[in-house]
Formats: structure tokens, sequence, C-alpha cells
């Protein structure tokens, strides 16, 4: 790895690094918000994404041309607010839209989501052509 | 057996999910807010997959303040991309000898776990009313 010849430079950068790894920008939420899992199960692919505090009418999930993704805000709690101060905030929160594709064709008739805990968990069945194939051999 | 009635033996022998949590696995350290009043600590917990009756707080004789949870998500299947790791989770604070240990109260709901830590009565600031 090269190394910056400005000094500050390389401090602003090292610095950046380190907001990206606590989750946080200077511009509100995260880029990084929310974090997302995707799976391979077989028949389908599963998308899950750590939403904590949020319920199922306050994220989007649209799907369009094998990109799926996912919007909303996420609010501190407003009783959190009168007569007391902030110590500290690590808990990310403000406007997100994270869009990421795919890696295989789905059948998007084929969308189901869930949320339990926090956890967004959506299914996206694999188009026939996807799905893994059992082919039986007939030993003679 | 099914997650409802493992719970209702879990409780039977007094030995939470949390604390047999302790002994499998590394745990992560959640996100956490914490706010300050008059009448105390009120704390914010992200755990993500978290079930109501998975968490354990707890604090000791050196007022350090624990938060264990247990993670029941299970990953479907083999991860293609993975931004986030799917384990339980821990948490420690030390708190001042203001706050009143017997008194914490805490509530789950979407797996962000509510604490209250409220500050002893002799400890809170009085308003002295001058009537004269």
């Amino acid at each position: 790895m090269l190394w910056d010849t400005d000094p500050w430079k390389e401090l602003d950068r090292m610095r950046q690094e380190i907001d990206g790894i606590l989750g946080r920008t200077h511009h509100g939420i995260s880029r990084r918000f929310p974090p997302i899992n995707i799976y391979d199960a077989g028949d389908d692919i599963v998308v899950s994404a750590e939403l904590p505090g949020m319920s199922k009418d306050q994220v989007n999930v649209t799907y369009s041309d094998g990109v799926l993704t996912l919007a909303g805000e996420r609010r501190d709690p407003e009783r959190a607010l009168e007569g007391y101060s902030m110590l500290r905030q690590e808990r990310p929160v403000g406007r997100f839209e994270k869009s990421f594709e795919i890696p295989t064709k789905i059948d998007p008739g084929k969308i189901s989501a869930r949320f339990r805990s926090g956890i967004m968990t959506i299914n996206l069945a694999k188009a026939e052509e996807a799905k893994p194939k059992t082919i039986p051999i007939t030993v003679a | 057996m099914s997650a409802k009635l493992e719970k209702r033996d879990q409780a039977a022998v007094k030995t939470t999910a949390a604390e047999q949590m302790a002994e499998s696995g590394p745990a992560y350290s959640p996100d956490v807010d914490i706010y300050a009043s008059d009448d105390g600590l009120y704390l914010l917990v992200d755990l993500p997959g978290v079930e109501k009756g998975d968490v354990q707080i707890n604090i000791d004789e050196d007022n350090t303040l624990t938060v264990r949870a247990r993670n029941s998500e299970t990953e479907p299947g083999e991860a293609l991309i993975r931004q986030f790791r799917v384990g339980n989770y821990y948490r420690a604070f030390r708190i001042g000898d203001e706050f009143d240990k017997e008194k914490v109260s805490g509530t789950l709901e979407n797996g962000v776990l509510e604490l209250r830590v409220p500050r002893r009565e002799e400890a809170k600031p009085k308003r002295i009313e001058i009537t004269a």
C-alpha cells in the first residue's frame, strides 16, 4: 500500500476510516445502515437486514431489475428528550436508502418479507432455471 | 422442542438463556445511546434478533452494569454477502454510586432494549423554594 505524502491528508483518511468503522459519518446516518446479509438457501435467496427499533410499516422494500432497495427513516425515541441530555450516541438514526444487486435470477412474483425483533427477512424465490437440480441416475 | 417450551424449561431451572450463552461462542458489542437527567439514566441498546426473556441485566457490587442477550436469529444458508455477524450480545458499563441498583427496569421492543437506572432519592438535586 502507498502512503499519502501529506501526513494531514493521511490523518484525515484515517479519521474517515475510523468513522466508517464506528458506523458514523458527519452527514447523519451511515451509508452502512442497515447492515444486510444475503444468503443462498437452496431454492431461495434470503436477505436479512438489521433494523432494530423499526417495524414493517416503517420500511419500504422494492425490487426492480435485479436490484432490491430498502428505504425508510430510523428515529430517536421521542420520550428520550425532555429533561435528558445525551451522553453517548452510537445507534445510527436518520433517513436511509440502500440498494444492492441480487446475485441470482429470481422470480419477482415470489418475494415475501417479514419482521421479527428488529430483523427484516426477505425471501426471494429463485427463478426455475436458477434452482439447484438433483438429477436421478438410474444404475443399470 | 418448540421455542416456547424451551424458554419455559430454562425459567424452571433458573438458568437464563443469557447465562447459557455466556459459555457459548463470541458475543458482539451492541450499539448504545445513553441519556441522563436529574431522575437517572436512560439507555437504548440495539439487540436485533433478541426475544423477550433472552436478556439478562445485572449490576454487581463494583457498580458494573452488564447486559447479556441471546440472539435467536438463525442463518438460513450460505452467506453470499455479509455485513453483520449473527451472535449473542454483551456490553458492560460502570455507573456511579448515586444510582439505585435495586430499581433498574427494562423493556425490550423490536430488538431495542430500553433501560432506566434511577438516581437514589437522596442523590437527586433538590429544588429549594424561597418563599420570603
